[in-house]
């Protein structure tokens, strides 16, 4: 091989390798950080600052944590199919609450949510990561929502919102003001609810029920889990310790306690 | 270092980044301009449906936007992983209405994945898939899908061969069955809401009748359905376990009542 053929040859090598390493970096989940909140634009239509929009159907990630201004919210998500991964990283907004179960006290007012889901926008998933310290809720979500290994605290209101059809799984929701979970109808399971100021899991105005399962309630001011609708099935999770009844359905008679459930340690 | 010496340094190292990233792009990457584009694989003509004819990783990086009448994705090897990665593929098909009055407005042709016969091993995660005449999800034996939703496809939401799993996943507003497993398999912890038809169907047979398959369908939740929330035929039968059936039309059909199932709020 010549000289000027082997200087070829290694450009050639260092060029493909380069392109190669350039290919392998593309990417085009959207990534979210601090810098792009406070830059907009993130996807059209959105403002510099809080709350970051998400206007645009597809997955996004964050890759660093978000500290958000008081009475604010962190991300509005304006159209439907939305996946976000928290990818360990954590929102934090202004709200603090002290005290456990019905002795919690949250400072901030306002209706500011972590996450929130507009009116009319569903299927939004929201998974691994923190979001704690906001006003109205940490999440705030609609119909046929999915949240998964997520943790909530110190929110004012409520840690995680979702409407009829969802699930909620794996996740920690404790010292919020008034719940851990509010659902609409789905699955809430594998999910540690503590030291809420009213509820540790609560069901309402579900169309068509709910499946409870594996979930621990304690030391919530009011009820562990609550019920307060019809066609709830609550299978074996421990509720204790809770202010008032570690188990409440306001419906029974169409409910499913089933055996496997434990309260204080014996049978609910 | 002699020139030489040098010129031989550079190029291992070279090859050693070439290597490295040439590993990094196992996992391939699809996106609707290399839809269009066309040669994901060997054999993948511009357009769609995405032919993935090596058996490997894949990983979406953008929602993938199907014309009518069209598959998606086409799985022509054994043992493909495709990572939906949170985004969603969507074909034009809508589907509205209640239960047995859903109905959907489109051309009843193309799936979302759908795989060529024998194409055993596929796995299908993390993002939804949505609005195709057929069905959403199809997959040969063995296949394993996880946290995925099929969601407004005119057939089924989910149709899968025998020794399949099917985990964390949601079929909501499909024509016809929310989950269907030919023959046997396992579904844990899913949702079916609202299709036309059953909500989660499995059967003990293959469809040639001549080898019979078990599974079981567990802590899963159907509501809404056109038709029986869980259903089973064949002779050896399914074992319901921790599932909650509401609002549908029947609740548990077939298979063996094993524990924990509630049917309208009464335990079965």
């Amino acid at each position: 091989m010549n000289h000027s053929l082997q200087n070829l040859s290694l450009t050639a090598l260092a060029t493909i390798a380069l392109a190669a390493f350039a290919g392998s970096s593309a990417h085009a989940q959207a990534t979210i950080d601090q810098n792009k909140a406070v830059n907009g634009s993130v996807t059209p239509g959105d403002a510099p600052g809080f709350p970051i929009t998400l206007s645009q159907r597809g997955s996004y990630k964050l890759t660093g944590n978000l500290v958000v201004p008081a009475a604010t919210g962190a991300i509005l998500v304006t159209a439907s199919d939305v996946s976000i991964d928290l990818n360990g990283f954590t929102i934090t907004g202004a709200n603090t609450c002290s005290g456990y179960g019905a002795t919690v006290a949250c400072k901030n007012t306002g209706s500011a949510a972590g996450i929130e889901a507009a009116a009319g926008v569903t299927d939004v998933q929201v998974r691994n990561g923190t979001v704690d310290g906001f006003e109205k809720a940490g999440l705030w979500l609609n119909q046929r929502s999915t949240v998964e290994r997520v943790k909530s605290r110190f929110n004012k209101g409520y840690a995680i919102v979702v409407r009829a059809d969802s699930s909620v799984g794996n996740s920690l929701v404790e010292r919020n003001g008034i719940a851990g979970v509010y659902s609409e109808g789905g699955l809430v399971f594998d999910t540690i609810a503590s030291g809420n100021g009213s509820y540790g899991i609560v069901v309402a105005n579900p169309a068509d029920g709910a499946l409870l399962r594996n979930n621990v309630a304690t030391h919530n001011g009011i009820h562990g889990l609550s019920g307060q609708a019809i066609r709830i099935t609550y299978m074996d999770n421990q509720a204790n310790k809770n202010g008032q009844q570690n188990i409440a359905s306001g419906n029974l008679a169409t409910s499913a306690l089933l055996p496997g459930n434990v309260c204080n340690g014996g049978a609910c | 270092m002699n020139t030489s010496s040098f010129r031989l340094r550079c190029a291992l190292s070279a090859l050693g980044l070439l290597a490295v990233a040439q590993g990094a792009q196992a996992q391939l990457s699809i996106d609707q301009n290399k839809a269009l584009a066309g040669s994901v694989t060997q054999g993948d003509s511009p357009g769609y449906p995405v032919t993935l004819s090596v058996p490997g990783a894949y990983k979406l990086t953008g929602n993938l936007v199907v014309p009518a009448s069209t598959d998606g994705i086409l799985i022509a090897a054994p043992n493909v992983t495709l990572d939906l990665n949170g985004f969603s593929i969507v074909g034009p098909v809508v589907c509205t209405g209640a239960g047995k009055a859903l109905t959907c407005a489109g051309v009843k042709q193309g799936s979302g994945i759908t795989h060529y016969s024998g194409m055993s091993g596929t796995t299908v995660r993390n993002g939804t898939v949505r609005g195709f005449g057929l069905t959403g999800v199809g997959a040969d034996t063995g296949a394993t899908i996880n946290n995925v939703t099929a969601t407004s496809n005119g057939g089924h939401g989910f149709a899968v061969y025998h020794n399949s799993t099917v985990s964390n996943s949601m079929a909501n507003d499909n024509g016809n069955i929310g989950f269907l497993l030919f023959s046997g398999g396992v579904i844990t912890n899913s949702r079916a809401h609202n299709n036309k038809s059953f909500g989660v169907r499995v059967d003990s047979y293959t469809p040639d009748g001549y080898v019979e398959m078990g599974g079981e369908v567990r802590d899963s939740y159907a509501s809404r359905n056109g038709d029986t929330g869980f259903i089973s035929l064949g002779t050896y039968p399914v074992s319901w376990i921790g599932n909650t059936a509401s609002k549908n039309d029947g609740c548990f059909s077939g298979g063996k009542l094993v524990r924990n199932n509630v049917c309208d709020g009464v335990a079965k």
